[in-house]
């Protein structure tokens, strides 16, 4: 029933984007401290190139520009559905504290567990994995009251007021530590991509390979959701199994992206939000187009952020900070 | 024996129980209205047979089964919902909005079949709303509007339709062509039709049956003949009504009515 113009413009859209990601990510190769020659991309890439192209390119760029958008196509999955099912433009995985949550996890793992090098960096995204998890589920169960349900405004109230609480507890923990210490954690909540490594994509890409395709599977219901819970009811939608189905798929995909990106926030709610202005509300649309806007943005920020300032450069988070902020005041001037 | 009663229930939101013990039969292939002052219960009592919210005691039997205990979306082919405020339709089209009505026959990602294409253009057609089939139902007139939405519920194709207040925030004209419609429906194609109105008079002009609330519980239930008299009208809004006959119906209609006096200090 969808009319075929909106279509061929996803379709168009899809192709443009694959194609941004694909120039944006030959650049983010080819830059950095340790240069790689453009024209060697291609030849390294089919295992002609030198000892030290090799490694650059396989060990160190790849790795960190796949790590990227698939981190970034997560969080703006995670962002499309939670956006669908609070009927909230405004929500993003960060308002409903899954950063949060995994950011405490993080510092509490990191300030009080005796570090092993080795194994660290591995545990790492487990620990922040629960505690997004957790919180989550609490936000949950704070949110669900007895005869109605769970009420999507009142989860997007809580997880804010979880967001803060945790944020706050966050502050206490690292205001008496050490320096150094200190320094990895405020790194890891301003969205620094540290989990550049071939594990931490295999940690990340099933998530994306089931749950793009459970997500396009349930666009239907996202829409008859979107639309009132009257009609979702009417038309014969188990509401709340359906909405229990969905968060846990937006809070897997969001933790799952935050764990090794650290927290990010805005690609939740920047990538759905230009989607829909872009083909229209219809999340079996809209979503795909999400999706790589989401890895693009990220890519895009990674790539400014790493080559921005030396030699560290600054984290993607800020950099997707500042172009998100304003977009979210021009989002919030444009409503009224 | 109907498809469609409930025994005893009880609905409420907390402590609260806003229907009390309520037992009633919806004919099958008639008219039902239900009437009431604001606040009786008559929304509740219908988002409950309709599931939306969940009694709390009794039953709600539909086919010889509690309706809690069927399939959702077994019980969307079976009976339809037009909630009371339809909320803005995010930009679909007409036909979009339709289409979502054959939700409860997809399965998978949900592609539309040739059967549910014929059913959204008949859907479309008997509510004269074909020619919007490609426009943002946002550009439609209340009226319009109206209608799209009640294709909606036609296209689930259901013996049962529900509607609440269905003619809310139209004028005149627009008001009897819903209800001209839905009428329509009953007497061509056999719809049981259940509906809350506001308007007595329409009540009582479109409905077969009719069924007086106050405070969750039923003062009168029958035709109209039975129900708009003045000592049931003192009773469910404490009105003083003059009752006589509809000119061109022939259909029992509240001429004018006054407020009852209320004693002073009670």
């Amino acid at each position: 029933m969808i009319h075929p113009k909106w279509l061929k413009k996803q379709r168009v859209l899809l192709c443009l984007l694959i194609i941004l990601i694909i120039f944006t990510a030959s650049i983010g190769i080819g830059f950095g401290v340790a240069a790689l020659d453009y024209n060697r991309i291609l030849p390294t890439l089919l295992g002609e190139g030198s000892f030290k192209e090799s490694f650059i390119l396989f060990s160190v760029r790849l790795p960190r520009v796949i790590i990227t958008i698939l981190a970034g196509m997560a969080l703006a999955l995670s962002g499309a559905i939670l956006q669908s099912l609070t009927r909230n433009d405004l929500a993003d995985p960060g308002i409903i504290g899954i950063n949060s949550g995994a950011g405490v996890a993080v510092a509490v793992f990191f300030l009080f567990y005796p570090i092993q090098a080795g194994s660290f960096v591995y545990m790492l995204p487990l620990v922040a994995f629960a505690g997004a998890i957790i919180t989550a589920l609490f936000i949950y169960l704070f949110s669900y009251e007895k005869n109605t349900g769970l009420q999507p405004t009142r989860m997007i109230l809580v997880g804010v007021g979880f967001s803060m609480a945790l944020s706050g507890i966050m502050m206490v923990l690292i205001s008496s530590q050490e320096r150094e210490k200190v320094d990895f954690i405020a790194k890891w909540l301003a969205g620094n991509i540290w989990g550049a490594d071939w594990p931490f994509i295999w940690a990340i890409l099933p998530w994306l390979i089931i749950l793009i395709p459970f997500s396009l599977y349930k666009a239907n219901r996202l829409n008859l959701l979107g639309l009132s819970e009257s009609v979702a009811i009417g038309v014969g939608i188990a509401i709340e199994k359906e909405r229990i189905f969905l968060l846990i798929t937006a809070v897997a995909l969001a933790s799952s992206a935050v764990s090794v990106t650290g927290g990010i926030a805005f690609i939740g709610l920047m990538a759905p939000h230009i989607a829909k202005a872009l083909v229209g509300p219809r999340n079996q649309l809209f979503i795909p187009v999400a999706i790589l806007l989401g890895g693009w943005l990220l890519l895009v920020a990674d790539t400014v952020g790493r080559n921005i300032m030396d030699p560290d450069g600054i984290p993607a988070g800020i950099v997707v900070a500042l172009i998100g902020a304003p977009y979210f005041i021009y989002l919030l001037l444009k409503d009224r | 024996m109907s498809r469609l009663q409930t025994d005893n229930i009880n609905i409420g939101y907390g402590e609260q129980l806003i229907v009390k013990n309520l037992s009633v039969t919806i004919p099958d292939k008639k008219i039902t209205t239900i009437i009431g002052a604001n606040g009786c219960g008559k929304s509740t009592l219908l988002k409950a047979i309709t599931r939306i919210i969940s009694h709390q005691s009794g039953s709600i039997v539909l086919d010889g089964e509690d309706i809690l205990k069927q399939n959702t979306k077994l019980l969307a082919k079976k009976m339809a919902i037009l909630p009371q405020t339809t909320e803005s339709a995010n930009g679909l089209t007409v036909g979009e909005l339709v289409s979502y009505g054959r939700f409860p026959y997809q399965s998978g990602f949900g592609r539309l079949k040739q059967k549910d294409y014929e059913v959204i253009d008949w859907a479309l057609d008997v509510t004269g709303t074909a020619e919007f089939k490609f426009r943002p139902v946002e550009s439609l007139s209340g009226g319009q509007r109206q209608r799209a939405w009640i294709a909606m519920a036609l296209a689930q194709e259901t013996d049962i339709i529900f509607l609440d207040e269905p003619t809310t925030y139209l004028d005149m004209a627009h008001q009897l062509e819903v209800l001209e419609l839905l009428q329509k429906l009953n007497r061509e194609q056999g719809r049981t039709i259940v509906m809350v109105l506001h308007d007595l008079n329409q009540a009582a002009r479109f409905a077969d049956s009719i069924i007086a609330l106050k405070d969750g519980e039923i003062v009168k239930a029958g035709d109209a003949e039975k129900v708009l008299t003045h000592e049931v009208l003192e009773e469910v809004f404490q009105i003083d009504a003059e009752i006589g006959k509809d000119p061109r119906t022939n259909r029992p209609m509240c001429i004018t009515y006054n407020l009852k006096k209320k004693e002073i200090g009670k």
